[in-house]
């Protein structure tokens, strides 16, 4: 059990470091954290609610992000969208991205 | 939907005040997407059922507040090797002036009637009592320095310099232990002698009651000059732990409070008595059968024993001038490095 739980911790500080640029990517247009959640899902990438919705905030409050709340069927919704600061880094993340796989890649065959 | 109200009123406890409003909203409406998405797979309406699976899966409001707070420390990891130290230090203060109380106790209640060994049972409880209330102190002092994040990496990443090894291997470092230790002991210093004399009474356990010895006139001309010192000591040692180095300044201060101590300590040395027995504990000493000559003892060794700490206090401090004076030369005197 406890080898299990080495892998998990492992496992979970690898994706850490990803999740931020997943979701930076597909705040292009607004969306709310549910959404977020559900079309990173429909791509293979799994985020829990309880890692997503603190870090949209941690993203917002480094001003990689701006957020609103809308009433919508009267639910209230917060919506996220990427500002202007986080289009401006979110290609250095790509490129960082790139080139930790292409550095990888070959140690790992 | 209750149990939601419930859950988010408890993971908003654990919430600051200025965002919990905000964050709880945020949960809410967290739930309700996650409700109505399981209502759509399982093809049935949101029921009790499905409302303890969705705040399952979110987890303990506990966890799930954390998951959006900063790590926060009572002590960080960076004080914690200095808390380590001042705790260190204090408590071994604490033990020698224990050990001094004590034998000054044995020295006169050989004397008396009464059992030594309730004096050490004594004493070893009020030493119980006294490593307690200086680990809460330090504690206290320490979850304030880690409030007011003061910076104790010693500096930005890219202005440390391999050289700067050199500085510590010649004990250049700031100590933040030991500054500490040392601001603690000089306010309860002021604390006690000002406010709770009381504290530095001898208790005779064989016969129920504390002598207080009281201090002379001599004694309280100087303690307001005392008091002032020991203060702007321990000031002096939270502003270098702030500064976080050693500079010209920080050294003429420091050889300013030492020689400060020594000409107070000097003038204790070489005056009349500091301590005498008042006549309210002479009355109660006589009532024991206490002679005078007894009682004469117990001064006597209450008052050497203050001289032997005040000779201490002068060597350190005469220590300590010297190793600052020779510190602030070697950086004018690089043939002296």
């Amino acid at each position: 059990m406890e080898q299990v739980q080495v892998v998990d911790n492992l496992i979970q500080e690898l994706r850490r470091g990803v999740v931020a640029l997943a979701v930076l990517s597909q705040l292009q247009k607004e969306q709310y954290g549910y959404s977020i959640m559900k079309s990173l899902a429909e791509m293979g990438f799994e985020v829990d609610q309880g890692t997503l919705y603190p870090l949209l905030r941690r993203l917002e409050s480094q001003g990689l992000l701006e957020s609103i709340w809308r009433i919508e069927d009267s639910r209230p919704r917060r919506y996220y969208v990427i500002s202007d600061e986080g289009q401006r880094i979110l290609p250095q993340l790509r490129e960082e991205w790139a080139r930790i796989q292409t550095t990888v890649a070959p140690l790992l065959k | 939907m209750e149990l939601i109200d419930l859950y988010i009123k408890e993971v908003g406890k654990h919430l600051p005040n200025k965002t919990h409003e905000d964050i709880e909203n945020e949960i809410r409406s967290m739930i309700m997407d996650a409700l109505e998405d399981q209502s759509k797979a399982e093809g049935r309406p949101v029921d009790d059922v499905m409302v303890e699976k969705v705040l399952k899966r979110l987890g303990p409001p506990g966890e799930m507040a954390a998951s959006y707070l900063p790590p926060r420390y009572l002590i960080g990891p960076e004080l914690y090797p200095h808390f380590l130290t001042t705790i260190k230090i204090v408590l071994a203060v604490v033990l020698i002036l224990s050990a001094v109380g004590l034998g000054i106790s044995f020295g006169w209640k050989a004397q008396l009637p009464g059992g030594m060994a309730e004096e050490l049972r004594d004493a070893a409880v009020g030493l119980l009592g006294s490593f307690w209330t200086v680990i809460g102190i330090v504690v206290f002092i320490f979850a304030i320095l880690q409030h007011f994040a003061l910076d104790f990496k010693g500096g930005e990443k890219d202005a440390w310099q391999p050289g700067d090894l050199y500085a510590l291997q010649d004990d250049e470092s700031v100590k933040v232990g030991e500054l500490v230790a040392e601001a603690i002991m000089c306010l309860l210093m002021i604390l006690i002698l000002n406010t709770y004399p009381g504290v530095l009474s001898v208790f005779d356990g064989a016969n129920g009651i504390v002598i207080l010895p009281e201090m002379t006139a001599a004694f309280q001309k100087l303690l307001p000059w005392i008091s002032v010192l020991w203060s702007l000591q321990a000031g002096f040692n939270f502003w270098l732990i702030a500064r976080n180095r050693w500079e010209v300044s920080t050294r003429l201060m420091t050889i300013g409070l030492s020689a400060g101590s020594v000409v107070l300590a000097v003038l204790m040395l070489l005056g009349p008595a500091l301590i005498q027995i008042g006549a309210e504990e002479l009355a109660k000493l006589q009532a024991m059968g206490v002679t005078f000559g007894e009682l004469g003892t117990l001064a006597d060794v209450i008052n050497l024993s203050i001289r032997i700490a005040l000779l201490v206090v002068v060597i350190i401090e005469l220590v300590e001038i010297g190793k600052q004076v020779y510190r602030l030369l070697r950086v004018r005197i690089p043939a002296l490095a």
